[in-house]
C-alpha cells in the first residue's frame, strides 16, 4: 500500500486576539502533527526604543508602560530603577515598599488574565468571564492609587508619584481577601478539572536540563524544577525584607506551569499583606532636578525584575545629555515566543499550539517594542 | 544604617577573567554586576570560557549602542550565572563603517534572534548566523532605523502624507475659528457686516 504524506502550511494568527496576540506562527503540518514552526512578528512594531532616544527622561515614562499591555508596572519600575542607578538617586523607604506592592498587585492581575487566556485556549469559556471580572477589582485599586486602570505612569525616578490615598489599606486588604476566597472556585473549575488535566499533562515539555541554557525564565523555568527567581537571585526594592516561597515543580509541562502560577497568586497576596503591614510612614518621593533640564550623568545600568512571565530587564545608556542614548527592553517573550516556541512545537498537535503559547506567556508587544 | 555589600565573589570572577584575558579591562560595578571591556575578536572565547568554566548558563540579552561621534558600534552581552548570582556585561566595539562580527549562536540558541534583530536595526552582520532575514520590518529600503543618523521625522515627512488639518503650520486655534465662522455663515443669512468681519479675522492669522 502506498501512503502519501501531504505537508500543509497553516497560519495561526495574526488576527486572533487573546490567544496569540498580534503575531503569527507558521506551521507545517502533516495530518495533525506539527513538523516545523516559524514565528513571524512585525504587526506591532511601534519603534518605542527609537522614540525614547528623542524624548526627555521624564517623557519616556508614558512610553515604557505601553511596551507590555497587560503588565505595565515592571516596565516603569525597571526603567526608573535604571535611571536612578545611573544618576545615583536613593529612593525613600516608603516609596520602595509602595513599588513592591504595585508590582505584586500587577502580578496578581496578570495571572488572573492569564488564567482566562489559558482556559480559553482549551475551550473553557466560563473561566475568562470570572477572572477578568475579578481582575477589575485590582484595577479599581490601581485607579484609586494612580488614577489609571491599565497604564499607571505611577513609578518614576526618585520614588512614586503620590502617597496611598485615604482608606486604601483597608480596601486593598478586602480585595486580597476576596481574591483569596475565589481561589477554591478557580481550582474546581480549572486546576482540578479532568478535561484540563487530560489536555495539559505531558504536553509542551521543556527539557529541564537544557532550560537554563535555552534562556527559559520565570514560571516555565520553575516548572522545570529550578528554584530561580529574580526577586531572590538579584533582589531589588523591598523583596529581601518580605517572606515568600518560590514554588517549583518537576514535570515541566503545561500543567506544571499552570500550577506554578496558581501558587504564586497565593504568594503575591501574602506579599501584599506583608507590605501593607510593614510599610513605614515617610516621604514617597525624593526631589530630582528639574526634569525638563535634567542631565543624567554618563553611564549605563541594567535593571532586572521578575515579571509575571519571567525576567524583565532594561538596559539604559546615558551619554550625559537630557535624553537617553539607548533604552533596550528585554522581555521574556523574546526568547519564549521565538526560539523556544519554534523548537517546542515540533511534534505537538495543532490543537495544543495556543495552549502551549499561553503557558509560555507569549506577549508580542514586548518582542517588537 | 546600610550594610556594605560583600564583593568577594565579584572580585574573584573579575580576577579570573582578567588573568585569562590580559587585554581586557574588568571592573566591578556594584553588587552582582561585573563589566568587561574586551577586544572584539576575543568575545567568542570569553563567552565559552564563562559558560563552561564559570557556570554562566544564561544569556540574558545582546544589545547594541550606536556611538555616532566615535564612529563605532558597541555590542553589549549580558551573561547571568544562576550559580554565583552575578551578571557579567561584556562590551566590545566595532567599526561603524564595516560592522561585522561572529555569531555566538552555537553556544546559546536564543542568540539567533537577538543577532537577527541587531542586524536589522543596526546593520551589524553576524557571520555564521543562519538566518538574518528581516524580522520586524517589511520592504525596508532605507538605512537601518535604529542608527543615530536615521532621522525618523524626516523619513515620515518624505514617505507619508499628512492628514488634512495636520499641515506644517497648523495652528489649532485658527482652524477652530475658521470652522466656527463657516458655521456662522451657514446659520445666518449672508450680507450681515458683522459676519464678514469675523470671517476676515479668522483668515488674518494665515
Amino acid at each position: 500500500m502506498i501512503q502519501t504524506v501531504k505537508e500543509t502550511t497553516l497560519f495561526l494568527g495574526p488576527q486572533h486576539p487573546g490567544i496569540t496576540g498580534n503575531m503569527m506562527v507558521e506551521l507545517k503540518v502533516v495530518g495533525d502533527t506539527i513538523k516545523k514552526a516559524t514565528t513571524h512578528v512585525g504587526y506591532l512594531h511601534r519603534g518605542f526604543e527609537k522614540l525614547m532616544e528623542q524624548r526627555l527622561y521624564i517623557q519616556c515614562f508614558p512610553i515604557v508602560c505601553r511596551i507590555c499591555v497587560p503588565e505595565p508596572d515592571p516596565n516603569e519600575e525597571n526603567f526608573a530603577r535604571g535611571v536612578e542607578e545611573i544618576a545615583g538617586i536613593e529612593v525613600p523607604d516608603r516609596a520602595k515598599w509602595i513599588r513592591t506592592m504595585v508590582l505584586e498587585l500587577s502580578r496578581i492581575q496578570v495571572y488572573l488574565l492569564w488564567m482566562g487566556g489559558q482556559s480559553g485556549s482549551v475551550g473553557l469559556y466560563t473561566m475568562p468571564q470570572w477572572t477578568v471580572g475579578d481582575r477589575d477589582y485590582i484595577l479599581d485599586l490601581f485607579e484609586d492609587l494612580t488614577g489609571g486602570r491599565v497604564y499607571h505612569m505611577y513609578i518614576w525616578p526618585g520614588g512614586v508619584r503620590r502617597d496611598l490615598p485615604k482608606g486604601f489599606k483597608d480596601k486593598a486588604l478586602k480585595t486580597m481577601d476576596y481574591i483569596e476566597s475565589r481561589l477554591p472556585d478557580y481550582d474546581r473549575l480549572l486546576f482540578e478539572n479532568a478535561m484540563f488535566l487530560k489536555r495539559a499533562q505531558g504536553v509542551g515539555v521543556i527539557d529541564p536540563e537544557k532550560a537554563k541554557e535555552w534562556g527559559v525564565v520565570g514560571p516555565p523555568l520553575r516548572a522545570a524544577g529550578h528554584h530561580n527567581d529574580t526577586r531572590i537571585d538579584d533582589p531589588y526594592e523591598k523583596y529581601p525584607e518580605v517572606d515568600f516561597i518560590v514554588p517549583t515543580r518537576t514535570e515541566s509541562d503545561v500543567y506544571a506551569r499552570a500550577m506554578i502560577r496558581r501558587f504564586e497568586i497565593e504568594q503575591s497576596i501574602n506579599i501584599v499583606r506583608q507590605v501593607l503591614e510593614k510599610m513605614p510612614e515617610g516621604k514617597v518621593y525624593k526631589q530630582i532636578p528639574n526634569p525638563l533640564y535634567w542631565k543624567v550623568p554618563k553611564g549605563d545600568a541594567y535593571a532586572r525584575t521578575e515579571s509575571a512571565r519571567g525576567e524583565f530587564a532594561y538596559y539604559v545608556v546615558s551619554d550625559g545629555s537630557t535624553k537617553p542614548r539607548r533604552v533596550h527592553a528585554r522581555g521574556p517573550a523574546f526568547v519564549h515566543a521565538v526560539s523556544l516556541l519554534e523548537n517546542l512545537l515540533v511534534g505537538e498537535n495543532i490543537a495544543d499550539v495556543s495552549m502551549i503559547m499561553n503557558s509560555l506567556g507569549t506577549c508580542p508587544p514586548e518582542i517588537e517594542r | 544604617m546600610e550594610n556594605k555589600p560583600d564583593l568577594t565573589l565579584e572580585n574573584q570572577i573579575a580576577e579570573a577573567i582578567s588573568s585569562a584575558f590580559h587585554s581586557s579591562k574588568v571592573r566591578v560595578v556594584r553588587e552582582r554586576r561585573v563589566e568587561v571591556i574586551l577586544r572584539s575578536d576575543l568575545l567568542p572565547s570569553l563567552a565559552s570560557n564563562l559558560k563552561y568554566y564559570h557556570q554562566f548558563e544564561h544569556l540574558s540579552l545582546i544589545s547594541c549602542v550606536d556611538w555616532l561621534e566615535e564612529n563605532q558600534f558597541e555590542l553589549v552581552y549580558f551573561f547571568w550565572s544562576y550559580t554565583h548570582k552575578i551578571m557579567v556585561l561584556v562590551k566590545i566595539r566595532l567599526d561603524r563603517d564595516n560592522p561585522k562580527f561572529v555569531t555566538i549562536r552555537p553556544l546559546w540558541r536564543q542568540a539567533q534572534s537577538y543577532e537577527r534583530e541587531i542586524h536589522e536595526m543596526f546593520g551589524v552582520y553576524f557571520e555564521g548566523n543562519p538566518n538574518l532575514t528581516p524580522f520586524f520590518l517589511e520592504d525596508w529600503d532605507n538605512i537601518p532605523p535604529m542608527r543615530r543618523d536615521f532621522d525618523t521625522r524626516k523619513y515620515v515627512n518624505e514617505t507619508y502624507d499628512w492628514r488634512p488639518g495636520r499641515e506644517e503650520n497648523f495652528i489649532p486655534r485658527q482652524v477652530i475659528a475658521e470652522t466656527y465662522n463657516e458655521r456662522l455663515n451657514m446659520a445666518y443669512v449672508d450680507g450681515d457686516g458683522k459676519m464678514e468681519k469675523s470671517k476676515e479675522k479668522g483668515d488674518a492669522g494665515k
